[in-house]
Parts: C-alpha cells; structure tokens; sequence
C-alpha cells in the first residue's frame, strides 16, 4: 500500500475491494493461506516444469542403452544410478513424468468433458432425458474400472497410447457425470436460471453462460481427484505391461523393472524413486483438490 | 511375470516356445520335414541311460532314500501328458520324468540304445526290446506297444504334429491318405512287422543317415488307451487325468496349469527310485532364483540375471550346460510364393552389406550385457553342443569392428551422399533399416534399442519396426508371411539332435526364414543326407563346408549359443542336467535328509 | 423388506443381460476366439482357422452366436481353456478358493484396522496421535497398490524375512492338512495386508468423524451429565452408532477389492482369479479372459446388490423410494 495515500482513501478502498471480492478471490485467498496445499502446488509445479523441460536438465538420453554402465548404484555422474539398461534413473524420472503426467492430464480433461456434457444434459432437462442417461451412467458403473480397463487396453494394444486414453475416458467418465448432474439439479431451482430462461436463453446458453460457472467448484475439485485416479491407473497398467509400450519412458514403465523380486532386494535405486516420485505427487494432488474443497466451502474456517 | 505373463529370459523362452510354434502348425502341408524341431524333442527324451546302468549300483545304494523333489517351470504346463501329442516343453518335463523311449542320445547327440537295442540294415530296422519293462499300470512294454504308436501317428484323425517321424515308414503314407477308415488306429503300417513280444521290425522308405534319430521311438500304452478313438485320445482322461509312463515315477495328482506330483514307481526298470516322490511345479519365471532359496523349488533353469545373483550363495549348486539352440538376426532377402522361397529383395542382395551389419553389432558385448556372460558367440547357425558344429578357426570371425563395417559399407557404395548422417545405398537411394524383435522379458527391449543403435553409430538408418517390439506369436506370423516392412528380424530355433539343416534351410522349407536360396547349399544339404553319410566323418565334413557357405553368404547373422543354468538345491544330488532339461536319471535324484 | 429386495433384484435382471452382452463383444473384439476357446491362436494357417471358425459356428450370425454363449454360461459351461485344456469353469474354481481367501483376510484387516484407528482417532480428536492416523490415511490414499505390494514385499519379506514373497502355499504339503493350512494363511497374509490396509483409510476417516460428530449430540450430553463414565459413552453409546452406517460400505468393497485383487495378486504371484485374468491375456487364452471378466462383472454388480439391500436394511426410508 502506498504511503501516499490517507487513512481515508485507504478505508475506501478496503471498503471497495471487499465488495468487488468475488468467491474466486476468497477462496483463491484461503487456498494460498491452506500451507499443505501451497506446498503441494509448489512441489507439483517443479515436477511439471521438470518434466517437460527434461532434455535441457538432463544430459542423458531416456532410451540409449549403455552397457557398460548398468545396474550402477547412485554416484559416479549419474545422481541417482542407472537401471539394467544403463539408462539414467534419474533421466528416466523426468521423461517418466512427461508421459505419465501427459495421459493423466489428457484423461483427466476428456473425462471432465465427456462427463460435465452428460452430467449437464440430465441435470438441466431432468426428466426422461435425465433417466436415460442417469442409467446408463449407472450401468456403466457396474463395471469393474481395472479389469475392463486392462482388457481393453490388451485388446487395442497395437493402436497406442491414444487408443489407450480412449479406454481411460470411456470407462472413466460416470463418477463425473453423477457429481455435475445432482449439483446442476439443485443449482437449476435457483431463481437466477429460471430468469434465464424466461428470457429466451436457449439451453446451450444457460447452462454455459448461468450454471457451469458456478458448479465450477465442483468440477474443479473432481478434475484433481480424477487427475490422481487417471496418473495411478496409467502407472498400474504400465507395471503389469498393458499401458505405454516398453522403451517409452514412463513412471510406471520403470516400476515394471520392480517385478523382478532381484531388483526389489538388490538395486533399491531403480525401483524406490519412481515409487516415490508417484506417490509424492498423488499426494501433492490430493491435498491440492482437499485445499481447493475446503477454500470454496463458506462454511470452513480457514 | 506371466507374464505375464509372458516371463523373462525371453531368447530361451522363445526357443522353447518356438519349438511349440513349429509343432502348431505341423499339420501344414509345407512342414513335412523329417527334422524340424519337435522331432529332437522326442529324439531326446531320455538321454544318458547307459550311464545309468553303471551307477546305478553305486548310487542306489549309497544315496539316501525318501524325501520329495520340486522341479520347477516358468510356463504353465497344457496338459497333453501323452508323448505322442504333447506340443512344449511345458508337458515334456512332466513327461520325461514319467516316461521314456526305445533310443536315447548320448552326449554327442547320437542315439544310444535305452529300453532296446537295434540292428540297422540297408532299409530295415530291428529293435529288441528290453523284457521285464513296465507300464505304471501293470502291464508289460512289448512290440505291440511301439507298432501300435505308429499306428496312431499315421491315423489320418491324429491331431498331433509327428506325422513326419513316421512318414518314412514303408505304408505309413497310404494310412495316412485313407479315403474310409475306422475311427481306431487299426490300420496295420505295412512296414511294421511285429516278430514277439520283444522284437519288432521296421521298413523304410528309403536310407538315410538320421533315420533313427527321426523315426519315432516313444511308445505309448495301447493297453491303457484301448477303446478310444485316435481323435479323441489327446483329450481323453486317460492322457490328461491319469497318464501312463515308464518311467521312475508314476501320476498321482494333477492341479491343471499349476503342478502335477508324482510318486516313486517302485517296479521301474532300472531299479526303484531313490526319491519318495517329485513334484513339478509351475511358478511365476521373475520368481525362480527366490524361490530356490527358499527352498520352495529344488531344481529349475534360471534366467541369466538371476543366477549371477545365485552364484555363490547357500545351499544352492549351479551347473551349467550349453543349450540345444542358437539366436539370430536374419535378414530378409526375399519371400515365400506359397510353394518355395523366391530370393526377390534387392536390399541386402550385395553380401558386403550383410557382413557390414555383423561387424556393427557388438554380440559379445550383447551377451555379456544381457546374459550376464552366459553363451558364446556363433558364426555358424548350430548349437555348439552338436557334433557337426564347425571349426569355427575356418569361419570369418566377424567380430565388432566399427572400422571394419564402415570400411565394407563404403566399398558397397552405401555412402551419405545427403549428408544427414545416414548411409544412401548404393543407387543413392534413401536406405532405412527396420528391425523387428520380440518383447517377452525385460531385456527384450534394451537389448533390441542396443542393436539398433550398434547399427546407427555405422550410419545405418536403423530403427525398431513401429518403434515397438512384437508379442510372440504377432511376430513369427509377421516373420513368416514376409510382411513388407521388415528388413531385420531377430529370433532363435531350438534344434533337433541330428544337424541336418533340413527344414530350416532349403528352397521348399517354409521355415527358411531369411528365404535364402542358394544352389550350392541345396547340394551340400543332400549330400548329407545321401548314403555316402552313413558315414560320420564324411557327414561332418559336408556340414563343415555347408557352414563355411553359410558363414561367407550370411543369410543371417548367428548371435549366440546360449547356456542354460540350473539352480539346484545342495540337499538335492544324482541331478544330471541335459540339453533340454534337467530330468535325466530321475531314479537317481536323491535328498540329504 | 422383502418386497424391496425383490424389487432390485429384478431389476438386475436386465442389466445383468446387458453386461453380458458387452463382455460378447468383447469377446468377439478379442483375437482368436474367445468364446470356445478350440482355435489354437499359435496356428495362423487361414485354412484351419476358416475350418475351425465354420465348425465352431463362428460364422454364424451375431445374435446366434450369442444365443448359443448365453446358453452354455447359464448352464455354467463357458468353453475351454487353450492353454490348459480344460473347462474355463474347472480352471477357475481351482483359483477361486484363493481369491475368496485373500478378500476374506483383506476384509477382516479392513475392519480391525478401521475399528481401532478410527475408534482412536475420534475419541481423541486433535492430538498428536489423531494427527498421526491422519497422515498415514493420506498416505494410504495416496500409495498405489503396486507400489504398497513392493514395499510390503520390500520390507517384510526381504528385509525382515516375515511373510513369502510369492505363491498361494507352500510347495509339497498335502492339501487340507493342518500344515498346509499354515502355510495357506502365511502366503495371503502380506497381500492382504496390502490390499486391506489401503481400504482402511476411508473407513478410518469415516468412523472418526462419525464419533466426533455423535459425541456432540445430545444423547451423549445426556449420559454424560448422568455421570456414564467416559469408556462406556464412547464404547457402548457411540460406537454402536457409529459402525452400522460402515457396514453399508462393504458391498462396495467387493468392487474395489476385485480391482485390487487383479493387481496385488500379480505382483504376489498368488494363484488366484486376477493373476489368472492377467496371465491368460499374456498368454492369449481368451477364452478364460472372457469368463473371468463376465464373472467380475456379475460380481460387482451383486456386490452393488448387496450395498444397496444392506442399506434398505439400515435406512429404511431408501426402500420407500
């Protein structure tokens, strides 16, 4: 605050912002004060960043197999070791967070798409609309998410990593869509929609324009813990060899290595870090989404 | 894991496997070659049983008796547990541990006399058969039993792939086209002439020096299979539920996939077993050297990466042995018009390349990194173990010499006239490499993205074939139709006993991968074959010159003969490991108690 | 209650027959065939798998093709197994004892670790070990189950030497010995300790704050003011109010450990229905794929079943709906 200023133009101002304050501001506030969250986004920032600047961090190569250095414990130029490949682990890790952060992101936002689109739909119609498409969202959900995940996915397993997203989307989708459909329910009875529709705005526009921006919250705060579920399944599949191909790096790729029981005993270095490079940013994601739950909850102290 | 399941080790899992693969489609027209690969299996059942006999006084006296053994296997058994029929060396452990043959080989892969003698003349052959063998159910082993094996074989219902061990026999051809015919193997070979109980005539077709180690020797139980139609019987109960042998030990229990127990067949012909009993267990292949130490598998062939862990520790000895097979890189130099192979492909037509290419890759280096040292490098394609392996000090070396493979690419006129850091071929022409491995283990992928890059730093502008590897049985279905985009496949054959290339390597072989043809080497093939072989000495000097030939053209570039390693339990003795497994002398396995 | 229970179930009905056809298309989808389970899927000769295909009916139009599956599943039969040669069924009760016993062991852990930690955690709300059981629910949530297996199998059975690291039981016991019995449970117990422990998180969470939440209520301010000692209002008046509602929850444990079970049964090498699921796609036996996926299926759904009847039997006010 400028020194310039009076006590009075100052109380005006306070008085001002106070009023401009949208919820985004508050709540954006109490995040930043929530210290767990703060930390996780800090940690979960590096990664990124990491991860996709990992050529000019890294001096080594992801995939250049070097037999002279394998299996070598940390040290020796290479900071946390190499794998029975000779590959740099710790190179590894960085490209490993690219992929596994990319088809997590990837799945993440065609979920909260594919999802919201159908949560909004049967939200906003309600109805026969809504009864379709709640059951089969149902039906859907009788699925059991891994074993038809790992089915698919060695089903379409020449097609790639897209074909692989794809079965990530379409069997991920329902939790979304019920979340988004039962908030665009209660929000819809609010006096501001039903103005809204007097007034001509066709669906399209209301639910866009009126009710996505305040289930947003909802949205956010489902895309965290979908961005978790996603980055955790990609990584199981990849361990037990349904998920990238092997030679693409990523987090899961190296956990496979740990599938050899002389590997878990003796070259900890190759196993523990993508074991804790997973873990740590599970961890950092779901206090992030708890942070961002409690920062737009009104009723919460923080 | 099963791997995942497909496991680890994945050059001598696709050996194994592949002498699967080749018996699968046995039942082509194409592959009636008297000696592909799942001959040598049953050419190889029981080895060594003359040693036996010497021990055997020795040892059944000294050894402990009682007590159980675990033998373990990385690849879930299918349960065919009739010699005749079975198709891997899943069930060939369970059955070489219950059952056994007429002729064994020894050593030098030759055949020996096992459960009988016989006199080979000019086209006939006799064999006298033990007396006083038995079958688990109490009935004697007689000619009638062999005749009757024969009989199913040729049975036009069989649904086996041993057709072409019996195609010699005189007749045998004539059943096996039958238009009306009973649904029992009824049908009397011509050939075949059953003297007694104990001595057995056979008729050929023609002679040839590998006639025995391709006839079909392993009886099966026509006593115990009576009644049940040639179609029917490898699914039958008695195959599958509660199997027959004549060997040390006898089928007591049957946990499909996972484990089949076994118990000491007391009237065993060479004496009871030491043992109590022994137990085959399938277990996970990440899981062998762990398993061993901790008692829980007493014999089992570890992968490379986990023995070196094994070797010095507790409890447990490693004998090593040279395997019946060898890896390759082929290239491919033309394909299969449905009836012979046609050498069409103008990509690797000029020689210097082919060599270029074996100078580039770093096998020793291949071996060393991913086998952990176990194998040695081959310039010939044969296991080191045969006797028709050749000098290898008359063979070019080939060994990694970057300077060497740039110098031959040079001279082939495969220069980077672009300047993009990769060779053009010889016409200037943009020339890219693509290479096609199998996945299975997890060296299968550093160890192909190592080759790859051996081949870069020469300028080759080599990559992996969709950037990925190939399962199993994509990738020989991909080998065998000569997909267009493959230029560099690498894989391996399990071997017969007899060193006749046969099957693998002629014009009309469909097996010929590379799809070589070459006139000289037609030649020197049937020579080996030819009466003047009957000879050793002169069959060995044919396949010497065959693989001088081989060497110089390079149809493939042989990697390496590799060395199985078997863990097993220091309170465990008598074990003899063999070529394919390590079931030899079972009677003569004993535990310290 | 009856009237209600009868209700679900016939809804299922349906969505049974719809599941069943998914996993049919699935299995058409698969290479090979998946249905039978006859074609050797190592012969690509074209002219056995035509010869096969026509003998096998799999020519013949989808919904027939279907009809005749449908069939056979209902009286139990869903083809054979390549690899094994045997009956899918008989393969997979052989496997399906194990699963029940680890889910079982897994379960039973939930609930005591659930019981005692979240027992802990909200009667002593805010203090250092609340805070404690906080963390490591976080951490719970957060750990992949793979990744928890290698460092189970790490640390208790490498470093400690505690627990196998591999198989279901012990090589060369006589089944439904004693010993053998044993040896059964010392193999399940590491992966269900896995595969329980990382269920209990929830379950902990939310009997904390049930108990914190119902200490404050009034029937409690009531006891208390009449002088109930501290022990007996938390273990008689609060507790019993507080377990009913995490009982609901257990049907939907069936789905979350058959998810778990797949993997922690791979990494363990425990010779149950999901190590046999992802051991048959590696080795292309599809048709075991096929029935094993229909029969997780039919499990999840029952599992589903039973959350909602058990919550009938709580709520009442759901069954009106």
């Amino acid at each position: 605050m400028s020194a310039a200023l009076t006590d009075q133009e100052r109380i005006e101002e306070l008085k001002k912002k106070a009023k401009k304050q949208s919820p985004w501001a508050i709540a954006r506030r109490k995040l930043f004060r929530n210290k767990l969250a703060v930390i996780s986004l800090v940690y979960l920032i590096i990664v990124v960043i990491a991860a996709y600047l990992a050529p000019l961090i890294s001096p080594h190569s992801p995939t250049l197999v070097d037999i002279m250095n394998r299996n070598s414990p940390p040290g020796d130029g290479y900071l946390l070791g190499t794998d029975r490949s000779g590959r740099d682990i710790f190179t590894l890790l960085l490209y490993g967070a690219r992929t596994s952060l990319t088809i997590g992101i990837v799945c993440m936002i065609g979920i909260v798409l594919l999802g919201t689109t159908i949560g909004s739909i049967a939200g906003y119609y309600g109805g026969w609309v809504d009864a379709v498409l709640m059951r089969f969202t149902d039906f859907m959900m009788n699925f059991p998410f891994l074993v038809f995940v790992i089915v698919l996915a060695s089903i379409f397993r020449e097609a790639g990593i897209w074909a692989l997203i794809l079965v990530f989307i379409v069997l991920g989708w329902t939790g979304a869509a019920r979340v988004v459909r039962s908030k665009m329910m209660s929000e819809k009875e609010n006096e501001y929609v039903m103005a809204a529709i007097s007034i001509g705005g066709t669906p399209f526009k209301v639910i866009r324009k009126h009710l996505l921006p305040n289930i947003m919250t909802t949205i956010i705060v489902q895309a965290t813990l979908l961005l978790a579920v996603m980055i955790v399944a990609e990584t199981a599949l990849s361990f037990l060899g349904f998920g990238v191909p092997s030679g693409t790096p990523s987090w899961g790729n190296m956990m496979q290595e740990a599938r050899s029981p002389t590997v878990i005993r003796n070259s900890w270095w190759i196993w523990i870090p993508p074991a804790v490079a997973i873990t740590s940013t599970i961890l950092a994601i779901n206090f992030i989404g708890e942070g961002i739950k409690d920062a737009f909850n009104p009723k919460s102290a923080r | 894991m099963k791997k995942s399941l497909l496991l680890l080790l994945a050059m001598l899992l696709s050996v194994s496997i592949l002498v699967v693969a080749c018996g699968g489609d046995g039942d082509e027209p194409a592959d009636t070659d008297p000696d592909t690969d799942e001959d040598a299996d049953g050419a190889d059942e029981d080895t060594d049983a003359d040693e036996a006999d010497e021990e055997d006084e020795v040892s059944q006296e000294d050894a402990p008796q009682g007590g159980t053994v675990t033998y373990g296997f990385t690849q879930p058994f299918a349960g065919v547990f009739d010699i005749a029929h079975y198709g891997g060396q899943d069930d060939s452990i369970a059955l070489n541990i219950m059952t056994e043959g007429l002729v064994g080989t020894d050593d030098e892969l030759l055949p020996e006399p096992n459960l009988a003698t016989w006199e080979e003349d000019g086209t006939t052959i006799t064999f006298n058969i033990e007396e006083g063998v038995y079958w688990h159910n109490g009935e004697e082993l007689t000619a009638h039993d062999m005749a009757y094996t024969w009989q199913v074989i040729a049975h036009p219902d069989y649904t086996g792939t041993r057709q072409s061990n019996v195609a010699m026999i005189v007749g045998a051809e004539e059943v096996m086209n039958l238009e009306d015919y009973d649904a029992e193997p009824t049908h009397e070979l011509e050939g075949v002439n059953v003297i007694d109980d104990y001595t057995l005539e056979v008729e050929v077709t023609s002679v040839a020096p590998n006639t025995l180690l391709n006839l079909w020797t392993n009886p099966i139980p026509s006593a115990h299979y009576e009644g049940i139609a040639v179609a029917d019987l490898e699914e039958s109960d008695e195959v599958r539920r509660n199997p027959v042998g004549l060997g040390p030990f006898q089928v007591t229990n049957i946990v499909p996939g996972e484990q089949v127990e076994f118990e000491a067949y007391e009237d065993y012909w060479q004496g009871a077993p030491n043992l109590d009993g022994v137990v085959y267990r399938i277990i996970d292949g990440e899981m062998a050297g762990e398993l061993v130490q901790q008692g829980e598998v007493d014999i089992i062939d570890v992968p490379p990466s986990q023995a070196v862990d094994l070797e010095g520790a507790d409890g447990i000895t490693l004998e090593e042995i040279e395997a019946l097979s060898y890896s390759y890189i082929g290239f491919k130099l033309g394909h299969w018009d449905g009836e012979q192979n046609v050498m069409d492909n103008p990509k690797f037509e000029d020689v210097r390349v082919r060599q270029a290419f074996a100078h580039a890759i770093d096998r020793q280096g291949i071996i060393d990194a991913f086998s952990e040292g176990y194998g040695t490098v081959i310039n010939a394609p044969e296991s080191v173990v045969s006797w028709a392996f050749p000098d290898e000090s008359t063979l070019n070396q080939y060994e990694y010499d970057t300077d060497r493979a740039n110098e031959l690419l040079d001279e082939a006129g495969f220069e980077d006239v672009t300047g993009d850091g990769f060779r053009e071929n010889a016409d200037g022409e943009e020339f890219t490499v693509n290479f096609m491995a199998m996945s299975g283990s997890d060296i299968s992928e550093p160890r192909a993205t190592y080759i790859v890059q051996n081949l870069q730093e020469v300028g080759i502008n080599a990559g992996l074939q969709d950037g990925q590897l190939f399962e199993f049985n994509l990738f020989y279905d991909l080998v065998e139709e000569d997909d267009a985009d493959i230029d560099l496949f690498m894989g391996a054959w399990g071997l017969a006993a007899d060193p006749d290339p046969t099957g693998l390597w002629r014009t009309d072989d469909f097996w010929n991968f590379p799809r070589w043809v070459n006139e000289e080497s037609e030649e020197l093939i049937e020579r080996g074959l030819s009466e003047e072989a009957m000879d050793i000495d002169y069959r060995a000097e044919v396949y010497q010159e065959w693989h001088q030939l081989v060497n110089e053209e390079l149809p493939l570039i042989p990697l390496n003969s590799p060395v199985d390693v078997y863990a097993i339990n220091s309170e465990v003795g008598g074990v003899t490991v063999g070529v394919r497994d390590a079931t030899d002398d079972a009677h003569l396995w004993y535990r310290e108690q | 209650m009856l009237l209600y229970t009868l209700r679900r179930i016939l809804i299922m009905i349906p969505i049974l027959i719809m599941i069943s056809i998914v996993v049919f298309s699935l299995a058409l989808a698969m290479p090979g065939d998946a249905l039978s389970g006859q074609i050797d899927p190592a012969n690509t000769d074209p002219q056995y798998v035509e010869q096969m295909r026509e003998q096998l009916g799999l020519n013949d139009p989808v919904h027939v093709q279907y009809a005749r599956w449908a069939t056979g599943v209902l009286q139990w039969d869903f083809g054979r197994s390549f690899n094994h040669r045997m009956p899918v069924t008989e393969l997979i009760g052989e496997r399906l004892p194990n699963t029940i016993l680890l889910s079982v062991m897994s379960l039973m852990i939930t609930y005591v670790l659930a019981f005692f930690m979240g027992r802990y955690a909200g009667r002593h709300p805010y203090t250092p070990g609340d805070y404690g059981i906080q963390g490591l629910n976080y951490l719970m949530l957060a750990i992949p189950s793979f990744v928890a297996a290698i460092f189970a199998i790490f640390i208790f059975s490498f470093q400690f030497g505690w627990f196998p690291s591999t198989g279901s039981v012990g090589s060369g016991l006589e089944a439904g010995t004693w010993d053998w019995w044993v040896s059964k449970i010392h193999h399940t117990a590491l992966p269900a300790l896995v595969l329980g422990g990382l269920t209990t998180a929830s379950y902990t969470q939310f009997l904390r704050n049930d108990i914190i939440e119902n200490a404050q209520k009034d029937y409690v301010r009531t006891a208390r003011a009449k002088g109930t000692p501290e022990g007996t209002i938390y273990n008689k008046h609060i507790l019993r109010n507080s377990v009913i509602p995490i009982i609901t929850l257990f049907g939907f444990d069936i789905a979350s450990i058959i998810g778990g079970a797949v993997i922690i049964e791979t990494v363990f090498t425990y010779r149950g229905i999901g190590e046999l699921l992802i051991s048959s796609i590696t080795n292309r036996d599809y048709s075991v794929v096929t029935a094993i996926t229909l029969m997780l299926s039919v499990a999840t759904l029952v599992g589903n079943l039973i959350a909602d009847l058990i919550y009938g039997v709580v709520d009442p006010r759901i069954r009106v709906e």
